[in-house]
């Protein structure tokens, strides 16, 4: 299997070399940054990109992105210390063959990329469950949250995620500070949610809301 | 010469036996030892094994916790720490040496620079 590897932690991306050189697989380059794994997942055609979340210029995920719709058949699969839900979906959503986490022996690692050539999914049993979870979440949430969310909730959801204050919302909205906080102590209510930052990636978990602006 | 005996003190498992293996493909007489801190008896492994060098990751908070630098430094005192930051690229190498101090002319000879 031909490789990329792309991790901005040179000393770390060495290492992965390695042991993915001494288990027989061609590693055909390797990038520190999102938009270089873009430009050589093109040129070098690689079977597989392993790809890390943060990263300069362009992170992994809008990398994902690119390479997913520029090079279909060219599998990714995030290598990362993100443990962060929101990171472990929006890089299935995005189309990862596989997400693992860099607290990963090695033997297992390699198992699982072997595993890739096999069409299984490239995930440990706790991410498995993880994301298993947040899709259970999720079907409950679409049953349930569009009734209940207004779009004028909906929208200033929203504008929550694209990480707006109250005060900038209002203006936005043309409402003021405290009509805002009043929709949003509907909208935790409804959900069920903690506070805002849970209430958004409930919203985001169920495609109600875009992870960020479109624009 | 001794084939040197390293010691990579680190959590974070795929991390350490990447540095490992590239080690080995360097240094072809190498005796290296993983030990990750969150198992048992980390510090006694260390002292058991007596190596010339320890890696250890700065930015693992369990590495300083379980085996901090000055008991490594106590427990092999000639060993080399090489205290690596892989976030920052960069690494620190410590080295100790334990001396009789029986007069202060002792403290004097290490103060003063050798001609």
């Amino acid at each position: 299997m031909r490789v990329l590897v792309a991790d901005d932690h040179s000393l770390f991306r060495d290492g992965i070399v390695s042991l993915l050189e001494a288990a027989g697989f061609e590693v055909v380059g390797q990038v520190g940054d999102g938009q270089s794994a873009i430009e050589s997942a093109q040129l070098l055609r690689p079977d597989l990109v392993l790809m890390d979340i943060t990263m300069p210029e362009m992170n992994g995920l809008e990398a994902l992105r690119q390479i997913r719709f520029v090079l279909p058949d060219t599998k990714v699969v995030m290598l990362t210390v993100s443990e962060d839900d929101s990171d472990l979906f929006e890089a299935i959503r995005l189309g990862a063959s596989g997400y693992l986490l860099k607290s990963l022996n090695a033997d297992e690692f390699l198992e699982m990329l072997e595993g890739l050539s096999h069409g299984e999914a490239v995930m440990t049993r706790e991410t498995t469950a993880r994301l298993m979870r947040g899709f259970a979440d999720l079907a409950d949430l679409q049953e349930t949250a569009p009734d209940r969310l207004s779009p004028r909730e909906l929208e200033l959801l929203q504008l929550v995620a694209e990480g707006l204050s109250n005060k900038a919302i209002g203006q936005q909205l043309s409402v003021s500070v405290n009509t805002v906080k009043y929709h949003m102590k509907n909208i935790l209510q409804k959900l069920g949610a903690q506070n805002r930052t849970e209430a958004v990636m409930m919203a985001i978990r169920s495609g109600l809301i875009k992870p960020e602006s479109s624009e | 010469m001794a084939s040197p005996r390293v010691v990579i003190l680190s959590g974070q498992s795929l991390f350490t036996e990447g540095v490992a293996s590239r080690l080995r493909e360097h240094i072809s007489q190498l005796e290296l030892k993983v030990i990750d801190p969150r198992g048992t008896g980390a510090l006694e492994q260390i002292k058991d094994y007596q190596p010339s060098a320890v890696i250890l990751d700065s930015a693992d908070p369990e590495v300083a916790e379980v085996c901090p630098l000055n008991e490594i430094l106590m427990a092999v005192p000639a060993v080399k720490v090489l205290q690596l930051d892989p976030r920052r690229e960069q690494f620190q190498v410590v080295t100790s040496e334990e001396k009789v101090a029986g007069l202060v002319r002792d403290l004097v000879d290490v103060i003063m620079p050798s001609d």
